[in-house]
């Protein structure tokens, strides 16, 4: 048999092949909340958020200065997520609502300057000391097994929390007024203001809601990557695949979409022929992988034909 | 900056500029708004605040030109005026400019390349791309390995290529490689074409660094700068030949864009972006333009990556980033959206505004200068917003309304919409009718009955 | 209850209306006739806070709301039942008419007044969960008018009900609003194209041509005067 596989064939490996899957539907979680907070922007207003990922690394250092004043781990989270929600709703009411009305590539163009804006201030503020810091868990970092499989407490915060967003966003929009409210706005804004919705709020909330959701998958991942102005940056990329994946209006695509991704890059790192790809070649190679999806269903898994309306 | 592109960004507004500039009021209030500048510029000058005073003197120069010479000269005229004094200004630059100065210019040059092909892709055919850095970066390396002579890679030709058979030939790879390209985008739209193409320049760098016995890997490639031509070689520094060859291959390409896009392949495009389906019903092949597009667009950034290798002497994976390559969208889009003058404007801003902002910012009495060197992404990101916010259609929409809006409302001309942009936005019901105010049928129709028969 | 003063509105720079006068006192039927863009559904849209008037006033019980959000004047009691129905397709119908009491927060009222419209369109109770968009026009047509009424307007806005269905259907319709406005003392304003309905529906017409009233009288007057007949009624 020709040796193509860097790492055991999973036949012959299953503990490690277990490990990359659950590490990999960890990794994929994070992917799937940030998709999920692009998709609800996208969903409300249009747009795909290009600073999505920025806006989280804001609050991600913000909780980092916060940690070290000595605030407690899960005090920190749950700021990191109103500061969060406060951002988002405060860039939707500044900077994005003036350009609603204008063609989308300017709203595309805004959120690209707000990347580099928010990036650069992350940098005046927290790159003067070493780099990259380290952001603090509250599940620890320690090994447990899971059937065959060994993996890391911090992997099943990971998908619990992920769970329990997730569960939370569902009830909030299918099980709620304000729910009602914020998808019929996403749906048609002008009905929904002869409805006596305020649609700008809903925006707004929309915005925050991505925001908040942002924050949660920015300071998750944290403790892995490490905390550097560019850390979102690949985070959102995978995002971005995962959200267009499943389909850019379509919360369940989000997910599915993020967990396919987090599957398909671990798997592709460990298994693929080194000297052909190897684990330098699992961006691209998931990439390849959502290039073809997309070739069969232009608008993602999950995602509606865009009707045209005029 | 140096005191002859002021001088040169004085005359070129003033020319262009005074046409029917009536948007500023009455010649009375045209004369005290002068006044009001001049005040600001000698304020200004005598401070020492040198950038602030420059920004005052050219819009100085442009209203008293106006009060001069705004109801006599015709614009033509004008127009013909400020291309001359542009063209003599990029030729005499070498002999003007400070070398850095010069280097900024040529990397401008070869900017603007990109972003008229880029902007023929997105502006005037509709379809979005964050990944022409993946272009520039394919020419740029097709020139590399083309010049390279067994020194770094030993499947090439011994004899190296010359320097401008490369730039053809990366011309053609680009040309086939958007070709290529445009097919599968042909059934991606929107957001996710731009999330499809975004992905094709974050792999580029990684393929580049794996496949190492074909691109040099991490380290890149080195080519050997092209000398001046022998009958320029007493007159001319190497530099100064790179930057008139960059900016002479700009004009150029600008030309001949000018020309595409006048043409029948440029109304198609317009009409395949404004709408497929009445495109197809007036007989044009939608795929084949928007395919036709995709590849000219392509071999606009080919071309741009070879004068790049030219003018860098060495190309690397991270030549052309992720945050370059969003750049020329970000260019297009402040610049100008459907508009060559915009695509000029837009490289302009994105290469001299991280240089420039922090010059401005330090200049300004009791602004932290701290912040703006360590954050210069700030300045940007900040400028990047508020012209959007303020000029939705860009720097060269917002000239275009300014040189024909009715007198005393200039704030609507900055912020209006120029002609032939209003029908890409129609949402509402309110949209389509300003959409159509402002297409060329409206004049016609209105002139008829059937101008008012419209539903509103 | 309802009083236009002088309105006039404009779509960028094309002029919609010119000035128009209408008044609708409480518990009538009223109609606006008149051609494609005429500026009828402009006038409604002024009404319910669409679109700001650049000149006149509109009053309702004697407020002033031509500055008022859309939303705010929901609030106050006028439901718009807008053209093209503008359903929320993907929502079921449930939905759909739990949208139209967004602004109240009595849950025993709503619930009785689905009860209640059900009564009157049965067919919303058998699609309860299905999307909007999957309802025949005639039963959109329904779901649309219901979800106006769900607001418990004092005065509901109708824009072309009839538009597109069959005369059965669109008769049925008018039965159902005419049981509106006589049960439950909703005032209406209805702009139609079907001049013959509206007319037979409605207590007072205004004819508005080019964003003026050219015309109004009683709907008997009306149908009598040479001009609608011939322009309008086509006899």
């Amino acid at each position: 048999m020709i040796e193509v596989f860097l790492a055991p064939a999973p036949w012959n490996d299953l503990p490690l092949f277990g490990e990359q899957v659950i590490s990999g539907l960890a990794t994929g979680s994070i992917y799937a909340l940030l998709a999920l907070a692009i998709v609800l922007i996208y969903r409300s207003t249009d747009v795909v958020n290009f600073a999505q990922g920025e806006m989280a690394m804001l609050v991600t250092f913000s909780m980092w200065s916060l940690t070290l004043a000595g605030f407690p781990p899960w005090t920190v989270i749950f700021i990191g997520i109103a500061l969060g929600f406060a951002l988002g709703a405060f860039v939707e009411r500044t900077i994005i609502r003036p350009v609603e009305d204008k063609p989308p590539l300017n709203v595309v163009v805004v959120t690209l300057g707000l990347f580099v804006l928010l990036n650069s201030i992350a940098t005046w503020i927290w790159a003067q000391g070493e780099l990259p810091k380290v952001f603090p868990t509250p599940f620890g970092f320690t090994s447990v097994d899971v059937g065959l499989a060994r993996v890391s407490t911090h992997s099943i915060g990971i998908l619990v929390v992920a769970l329990i967003v997730m569960s939370v966003l569902y009830l909030l929009f299918n099980h709620t007024k304000l729910g009602l409210g914020m998808r019929a706005t996403a749906h048609n804004p002008g009905a929904s203001r002869l409805m006596g919705i305020n649609v700008g709020r809903m925006l707004m909330l929309g915005w925050g809601l991505a925001g908040a959701v942002g924050a949660v998958a920015g300071m998750l991942v944290a403790p892995i990557t490490f905390l550097f102005p560019g850390f979102m940056l690949a985070v959102l990329l995978y995002a971005f695949a995962a959200a267009v994946f499943g389909g850019l209006d379509s919360p369940p695509g989000a997910i599915v979409g993020g967990l396919v991704v987090g599957v398909a890059e671990n798997l592709f790192g460990t298994y693929t022929p080194g000297d052909i790809f190897g684990p330098e070649m699992k961006l691209p190679l998931t990439l390849l992988l959502l290039v073809i999806v997309l070739m069969f269903r232009p608008q993602g898994l999950f995602g509606h034909v865009e009707t045209r309306r005029v | 900056m140096e005191m002859s592109i002021w001088l040169f960004l004085g005359l070129l507004v003033a020319c262009s500029t005074g046409v029917r500039m009536q948007a500023l009021g009455s010649l009375v209030q045209r004369a005290i708004v002068a006044g009001a500048l001049a005040a600001g510029f000698l304020v200004f000058l005598a401070l020492g605040v040198g950038v602030a005073a420059g920004l005052l003197g050219v819009l100085l120069a442009a209203v008293v030109a106006n009060l001069l010479t705004g109801e006599y000269v015709p614009q033509r005229y004008r127009i013909a005026l400020a291309v001359a004094v542009a063209v003599v200004f990029f030729l005499a630059a070498p002999w003007l400019l400070e070398n850095f100065r010069l280097f900024q210019f040529s990397r401008i040059a070869i900017w603007v390349i990109v972003a008229v092909g880029l902007n023929i892709l997105t502006g005037y055919n509709g379809q979005i791309s964050l990944g022409h850095g993946a272009f520039v970066l394919i020419g740029a390396y097709t020139s590399a390995i083309l010049m390279d002579d067994q020194q770094q890679l030993g499947f090439v030709d011994a004899n190296a290529w010359p320097f401008w058979t490369t730039i053809i030939a990366a011309a053609v790879v680009c040309g086939i490689a958007g070709f290529a390209l445009g097919i599968p985008a042909l059934r991606l739209s929107g957001p996710y074409l731009a999330i499809a193409t975004l992905a094709l320049v974050i792999s580029l760098p990684s393929i580049l660094r794996k496949y190492d016995g074909l691109t040099g890997g991490a380290q890149g490639l080195f080519v050997k700068q092209p000398p001046p031509p022998p009958g320029l070689a007493g007159v001319l520094e190497r530099d100064e030949w790179l930057y008139l060859l960059c900016v002479g291959v700009a004009i150029v390409m600008t030309l001949i864009a000018w020309g595409i896009l006048r043409g029948p392949l440029g109304r198609a495009f317009v009409a395949v972006r404004d709408s497929e389906v009445a495109a197809a019903a007036m007989g044009i092949n939608v795929a084949r333009v928007k395919i036709a597009a995709f590849s000219i667009s392509a071999l606009y950034a080919g071309v741009a990556g070879a004068l790049l290798t030219q003018l860098l002497g060495v190309v690397t994976p991270e030549s052309v980033d992720l945050i370059v390559s969003i750049n020329f969208l970000t260019a297009i889009v402040i610049g100008g959206l459907a508009s060559l003058l915009g695509s000029v404007i837009g490289a302009f801003v994105l290469v001299l505004l991280p240089s420039v902002g922090p010059d401005v910012l330090d200049s300004v009495p009791l602004f932290p200068g701290d912040f703006a060197r360590k954050a210069p992404g700030a300045i940007q990101g900040a400028v990047v917003i508020l012209v959007v916010l303020l000029m939705p259609f860009g720097v060269a929409g917002s000239y275009h309304r300014l040189i024909a809006t009715p007198p005393g409302r200039i704030i609507e001309a900055v912020r209006g919409v120029p002609a032939g942009i209003r029908a890409r936005v129609a949402r509402t019901k309110e949209d389509i009718v300003w959409a159509w105010e402002d297409s060329p049928f409206y004049r016609r129709a209105s002139k008829s009955k059937a101008g008012e028969e419209r539903d509103v | 209850m309802l009083k236009i003063e002088g309105i006039e509105a404009s779509y960028g720079p094309v002029k919609a209306l010119n000035g128009v006068t209408i008044e609708v006192p409480e518990g009538a039927v009223v109609t606006l006739l008149g051609p494609n863009g005429a500026g009828k559904t402009t006038i409604l849209r002024v009404v319910s806070g669409l679109l700001r008037p650049s000149a006149g006033r509109v009053e309702f019980d004697g407020r002033r709301i031509d500055r008022r959000s859309a939303e705010a004047i929901v609030r106050m009691g006028i439901s718009q039942v807008p053209e093209g129905r503008q359903l929320f397709e993907e929502m079921t119908v449930h939905e759909n008419l739990m949208l139209g009491a967004y602004t109240r927060h009595d849950r025993d009222g709503i619930k009785a007044d689905i009860k209640r419209l059900n009564g009157y369109f049965p067919i919303l109770e058998e699609r309860r969960e299905q999307p909007a968009g999957s309802l025949s026009g005639g039963e959109q047509q329904q779901l649309a008018v219901a979800r106006g009424l769900m607001s418990r307007p004092r005065l509901l806005l109708l824009d072309e009900p009839s538009l597109g269905l069959a005369p059965l259907i669109s008769r049925e319709i008018f039965r159902i609003l005419r049981q509106v406005n006589r049960e439950d003392g909703i005032t209406i304003l209805l702009v139609e194209q079907d001049a013959t309905s509206a007319l037979s529906f409605a207590d007072y017409g205004y004819v508005v041509e080019t964003g003026r009233v050219v015309i109004e009288d009683t709907s008997d007057k009306l149908k009598e005067d040479e001009n609608v007949r011939r322009t309008y009624l086509g006899y």
